[in-house]
């Protein structure tokens, strides 16, 4: 496949704007500002785009949640929190070709009636922050951005909002709270962003890549965009691969192609011709597939027929040396940190769940402790949470039991009982009354 | 009005409001859900997780009850195995980090967490991992902290944030590391209201002066009105053997539904105090020493005989604190019993703006405005002070309406309280000026909007030439305040559809309230363009039956009834009802009291519950007026200094000891329920009334008699409001003061009389603190802790130094009450600013 996203990788220069404008870009922002904002929303309806940032919702579909003939001003986020373990993806927009999300950005803005955008990216991409700031600079030099944007008489301002670095803050609710200047707690939903978003006005929230597809499906139409991939999970898309391969890196490569071409062709196979055990295929709170699903196309529905999904598109291979034991508790010891705290099932089971299997592996597991973890993943999912991030912790703990609760149970079934502890002596309250000593 | 949906529960069919939530469906059903970190007046949380029920109508599930919506054709179940087990588990969690200490938990038996693990059985204790230990916090005034039972259910954030208004404290950190904690973990510098602990689930949260040794089942819980300001609010004190264990408020009563402010939550130890007094006290050979209650009541019924028989003037100034039943015994004695008409009330805040204001602006001596007009009006005008200090539910009432139902209020005044940050607009006039400023919005109104009071009667010809004195550049001039904010402040007015005010009155707050008054609903008829709708208004009177008692007719100038003194008709009326005669006419003034005692007019001087050498200002002479009498009496809870001269003591009970009905600051009768039996059976105020008729040989009503009459005093005062216009006086001021301005409208207290005694409040806000903002504290060269010398008029008082930033530079505030050095005694009058030199002292 022709790179679309990944155009301008190798060029000298790729990030400046006489570089985009070299390679056609702004033809598209041209060619939008003489559709009428209704057809460009149609537009990228017709062409399929599902959102890359994990849930896959079609985004011409999100656009259109925003309620026209709302009095108040309307606001588009661009997602750049990129934080879900494994994922990489954005951050390779942003360094390559950073007109291209802002040419996107602008697109969108226009199909919403946004007059001010923002990209909220985390705290930890300082470099990309920079990238983007100049870029920016740019656009606004050459009047993409600001006021009577090339005398059409369309006003956008564009921010970019540095997060502090909490995962939390992807989330895209808890991401408004933080532009808000809040503690970055996600919201109750309904109501949803589009209609009560940031500074409670509507509010569009999309991902850096699924902004970087708009100004292509503009340019060459939804048709085209469509061709690409498989029926109900069009476009290219970028990605991740990390783990026991020889060539990590980030690949531009239409949905629907296979994790066994993505792992053997586009990344020179497994790392030292050892074989694979399993594979996350979307960021790391996706569950986890064992070897023989690796066949499986990628694109959002198939990955979702064989039990995980594709998430951000980050994938996480694992050869057979890999302990899951180990891995799973890799992964909690992120969620435990990462849990917001709000909601008691997230914030206490996600700690547990950690202790629990943290105790496994020290060679202290109980019988029980599977089970505990099964109904730690029951009570902290499927919307029992204010946010997903229950789910992303729970959907690893039950896949990993699911595929490879053998090596969990090799592990129990070794155990020693746990040293015993000196339990805590209770503070005395004070010298008053009853209790004193 | 909000359509109906229909929905199925547990099998029924129900209709529902759409817009609530599954939670308040259910509730209303009866049905019990459970919930942490709900409450009602906070926007949903959805934090605990304890509420959800399951779905089954296709997009089956377990749900929170509390945040989802209800929506057309939903099937929901609320026992089902489901349900509970996710219930179970729920809980579980919390359990997990929660340190189990419930045999020596202060919320033992009372505490919500405790309820459901039992509820749902959770015994197993599954984690035996150490858990994360985070020490206590015990380093604030009154509150304790201990975050290792914190559930982190959000409660007291979210109440501090959205009913308080103050933000204290917010969670910090993320996940298991999550805690509640203050700014930079400072110790809590906040209201102290107590909403935080009373609204705390587990034992997270306690207060000090309320770690009781008595477990909650055996204490006995009472609900009574506290009369500690003229909110009215419903406060449950829970007792034991006579001691006041803890006191919180129950969330469903009106008006302030389970809100508290520090005075109410914590100004109960003043019923312990030391200082308390016991026995009656009587003058001998120049020393007062105790003495019985025959010999002391013995004594005053010899010197109310003699006033009588001698036909000298009897003066009796009964604090606007007493109950309706004793203010109408104590008037009624004096009135029929020793034929003196010079009965009153304590110079406090609210009387003048209740009966000059309201009842020559209104014809009723009354407010008009509602708790409920205050939670419904879409724009407040907040006028002469915060009420934060004054009158915390209003405060509340403000800061709810602005967070969380989208209302505005407006403040004018000059001092500050930390309610700015919620209001839309913040003017500050010159001190004393507040009047002005609404009648140059008056006058802007008249001039430009093309509304006026219609046809209202007389008066309307005499105002309308007279307003437009008030024009812009005068009043700018005056007040300080450009013309454009007071244009942008007429404009804001006219936009709203039911905009109403709020006069703020208390000793120490400097300015005229009655024009105050009068200027609002001379703006507010205007507003409502003469369409006949009583401009809403509503007078703070300071103490907590300012109104009752004015409409029982303790006051010179008013009859029970808000009658005017001076009426024959009613003069006859009153006579006719109580069936002998009566002094009728108008009483003494303040004024002529302190010039006819001085004057030696006067035999005897019964104060009640007033302390006029040691709380009035300075110019009303109460010094001179009590060292004029010949004969003293006092009668109050504690030795003040009044007492202190008095020739007669007479202790009485006090706060919930005691008993009868006191009328908010809305309007609305509530009952003082004891919830105490007083010290060594000291009597009711009323009863000493009753057994001085007694000796005396004056019929005075009691039992029913007395609840008829009272009630009947009551339902007469409301009367019929319509607006009464008259010429306004020409604006006039001079320069503005300057220098340092005493702010020394109190804080927590309000004359001090009950409150000064309470050693929690004075732990929070000390008498002998002159609160000084950074900047003036260095200009004058004074560091924090140091004392200082505050001098006025000639006089001077010795203070310590706080710094705090919240003060406004120049406006240093100080209490009005505390003894030998109030900052009563150098407030010369309540409407005049007191400009203070202050210098170290050596």
């Amino acid at each position: 496949m022709e790179p679309i996203l990944l155009r301008a990788r190798g060029e000298t220069n790729s990030r400046s704007i006489s570089t985009y404008l070299r390679l056609g870009g702004y033809g598209a922002l041209k060619k939008a500002f003489i559709m009428d904002p209704a057809a460009i929303r149609e537009e990228v309806k017709n062409s399929g785009l599902r959102g890359r940032g994990g849930a896959g919702f079609p985004a011409g579909v999100k656009w259109g949640f925003v309620p026209q003939d709302s009095p108040k001003p309307k606001y588009l986020i661009c997602n750049a929190d990129e934080s879900e373990p494994g994922t990489f993806k954005d951050r390779e927009i942003i360094h390559v070709d950073p007109h291209m999300l802002i040419e996107g950005i602008i697109i969108a803005s226009y199909a919403i009636s946004a007059n001010t955008a923002y990209i909220y990216i985390r705290g930890e991409f300082v470099e990309e922050a920079r990238i983007l700031e100049q870029a920016i600079a740019e656009a606004y030099k050459k009047k993409y951005l600001g006021k009577n944007i090339l005398t059409t008489g369309y006003d956008l301002d564009l921010y970019v909002h540095r997060g502090a670095g909490a995962y939390i803050c992807g989330e895209e609710t808890a991401l408004i709270e933080s532009i808000e200047g809040k503690r970055g707690l996600p919201r109750l939903k309904p109501p949803f962003p589009a209609v009560v978003g940031v500074f409670g006005c509507p509010t569009v929230v999309n991902n850096v890549e699924t902004l970087a597809c708009v100004p292509h499906i503009i340019e060459r139409g939804a048709a085209w965009f469509a061709s690409i991939g498989r029926p109900r999970n069009t476009g290219p898309k970028l990605f991740c691969v990390s783990g026991h391969v020889n060539r990590p890196g980030v690949y531009e490569l239409p949905l629907g192609v296979t994790f066994r071409e993505i792992i053997e062709e586009h990344c020179g196979g497994m790392r030292d011709g050892k074989a694979l055990k399993a594979f996350i295929p979307g960021g790391s709170s996706a569950p986890v597939l064992p070897a023989d699903k690796v066949d499986t196309a990628a694109d959002f529905d198939a990955v979702a027929e064989a039990g995980s999904m594709l998430g951000s598109g980050g994938l996480i291979v694992m050869d057979e040396t890999v302990d899951m034991v180990w891995a799973l508790e890799n992964l909690l010891t992120f969620y435990a940190h990462e849990s917001c705290g709000q909601c008691t099932p997230c914030r206490e089971g996600s700690d547990w769940a950690l202790d629990v299997v943290r105790r496994i592996r020290r060679g202290h597991g109980r019988p029980e402790d599977i089970e505990t973890l099964q109904r730690i993943a029951r009570y902290a999912s499927q919307g029992m949470t204010i946010c997903p991030l229950g789910d992303a912790f729970c959907g690893p703990i039950t896949s990993f039991l699911n595929h490879f609760g053998h090596e969990f149970e090799a592990y129990i079934e070794a155990a020693t009982p746990a040293p015993r502890k000196k339990l805590p002596i209770l503070p005395v309250r004070s010298g008053r009354g009853t209790f004193g000593l | 009005m909000t359509a109906k949906v229909p929905i199925t529960v547990n099998g029924e069919q129900f209709e529902a409001s759409s817009g609530t939530s599954i939670l308040e469906l259910l509730r209303g059903l009866g049905i019990h859900v459970p919930t942490l970190c709900h409450d009602d007046r906070l926007t949903p949380y959805g934090g605990c997780r304890l509420c959800l029920v399951e779905r089954r109508d296709g997009r089956g599930g377990l749900l929170p009850a509390c945040s989802t919506p209800v929506q057309r054709g939903m099937v929901i179940e609320t026992d089902t195995t489901e349900v509970i087990e996710a219930r179970r588990r729920q809980l579980q969690l919390l359990v997990l980090d929660h340190r189990m200490e419930c045999p020596v938990c202060e919320k033992n038996g009372d505490c919500r967490l405790q309820d459901l693990v039992f509820e749902y059985g959770v015994s197993d204790q599954v984690l035996p991992f150490e858990r994360r230990r985070v020490p206590l916090d015990d380093r604030s005034p009154v509150i304790v902290r201990d975050p290792e039972k914190c559930i982190l259910c959000g409660l007291c954030v979210r109440l501090c944030d959205e009913v308080q208004g103050v933000a204290e404290v917010g969670i910090v950190n993320r996940g298991l590391e999550a805690r509640v904690a203050t700014l930079l973990d400072r110790p809590l510098d906040c209201e102290f209201c107590g909403q935080c602990v009373n609204s705390c689930p587990v034992g997270a949260l306690s207060a000090r002066p309320y770690h009781s040794e008595v477990p909650a089942w055996l204490r006995t819980r009472a609900t009574t009105t506290c009369s500690l300001c003229s909110c009215g609010c419903q406060v449950t004190v829970e007792t034991h053997d006579g001691a006041v264990q803890r006191v919180t408020s129950n969330i469903e009563a009106a008006p302030n539904y389970g809100k508290l402010c520090a005075k109410g939550w914590l100004g109960w130890d003043a019923l312990s105090s030391p200082q308390r007094l016991t026995v009656p006290l009587v003058r001998r050979d120049g020393r007062l020493v105790d003495a019985t209650w025959d010999e002391a009541l013995g004594e005053v019924e010899r010197a109310m005989a003699e006033a009588r028989a001698s036909g000298q003037a009897v003066v009796a100034v009964g604090s606007s604190r007493l109950a309706c039943e004793d203010a109408y015994l104590l008037q009624r004695l004096v009135r029929a019993g020793l034929a003196s008409p010079h009965v009153g009330v304590g110079p406090v805040g609210g009387v003048e703006a209740l009966v000059e204001g309201m009842g020559r602006g209104l014809g009723v001596a009354r407010s008009t405005a509602t708790f409920g007009d205050l939670r419904e009006a879409d724009l407040v005008l907040v006028l002469r002070a915060d009420p934060t200090r004054t009158h915390p539910l209003v405060k509340n009432e403000l800061v709810q309406g602005a967070r969380q139902r989208g209302r505005d209020f407006i403040l004018v005044h000059d001092l500050s309280g930390g309610l700015e940050r919620h209001a839309a607009m913040f003017l500050s006039p010159v001190v004393g000026t507040e009047d002005v400023v609404m009648r140059a919005v008056a006058a802007w109104i008249a001039e430009h909007s093309g509304r006026s009071q219609g046809d209202l009667a007389a008066g309307l010809s005499d105002w309308t030439p007279s307003i437009r004195a008030y024009g812009l550049e005068v009043a700018s001039r005056l007040t300080g305040v450009a013309p454009e904010q007071i244009e942008a402040l007429a404009e804001r007015l006219l936009a709203a559809k039911a905009p109403m005010a709020v006069v703020v009155t208390g000793l120490g707050i400097p300015g005229d309230e009655t024009q105050v008054t009068r200027a609002a609903i001379e703006l507010l008829s205007l507003l409502g363009g003469g369409n006949g709708a009583v401009p809403k208004v509503m007078v703070l009177g300071e103490k907590a039956n300012v109104q009752g008692v004015l409409n029982v007719g303790l006051h010179p100038d008013l009859l029970p009834g808000g009658r005017r003194a001076g009426d024959s008709q009613a003069a006859a009326a009153l006579e006719a009802t109580w069936g002998v005669s009566a002094a009728a006419g108008p009483g003494w003034s303040p004024a002529d009291v302190r010039e006819h005692t001085a004057a030696g007019e006067t035999e005897l001087l019964y104060l009640v519950g007033e302390d006029p050498v040691g709380s009035w200002p300075r110019r009303l002479g109460g010094r001179a007026m009590v060292r004029g009498a010949r004969f003293v009496v006092v009668q109050g809870g504690f030795l003040t200094e009044s007492a202190r001269m008095a020739d007669v003591v007479l202790p009485v009970a006090i706060l919930g000891e005691r008993e009868g009905t006191v009328v908010g600051a809305d309007g609305c009768p509530r009952r003082l329920t004891p919830v105490l039996q007083p010290p060594a059976g000291l009597p009711q105020d009323g009863s000493i009334f009753a057994e001085l008729g007694r000796r005396l040989g004056v019929e005075l009503p009691s039992g029913q008699r007395l609840v008829d009459e009272v009630g009947a005093a009551l339902a007469d005062a409301e009367g019929q409001p319509a607006v009464r216009l008259a010429a306004v006086p020409p604006p006039a001021g001079g320069p503005p003061p300057t220098g340092m301005l005493l702010d020394a409208s109190p804080r927590l207290f309000h004359s001090g009389l009950v409150t000064g005694f309470s050693p929690t409040l004075q732990e929070l806000a000390p008498t002998v603190a002159l609160h000084l903002a950074p900047s003036d504290a260095e200009a004058i060269g004074v560091h924090n802790g140091e004392r200082v010398c505050v001098r006025a008029g000639g006089r001077e008082i010795l203070l310590r130094a706080r710094l705090d930033r919240r003060v406004r530079p120049g406006r240093p505030v100080a209490q009005w009450y505390g003894g030998e050095d109030a900052a009563a005694r150098l407030v010369e009058s309540s409407a005049e600013p007191t400009v203070v030199e202050i210098r170290r002292s050596k």
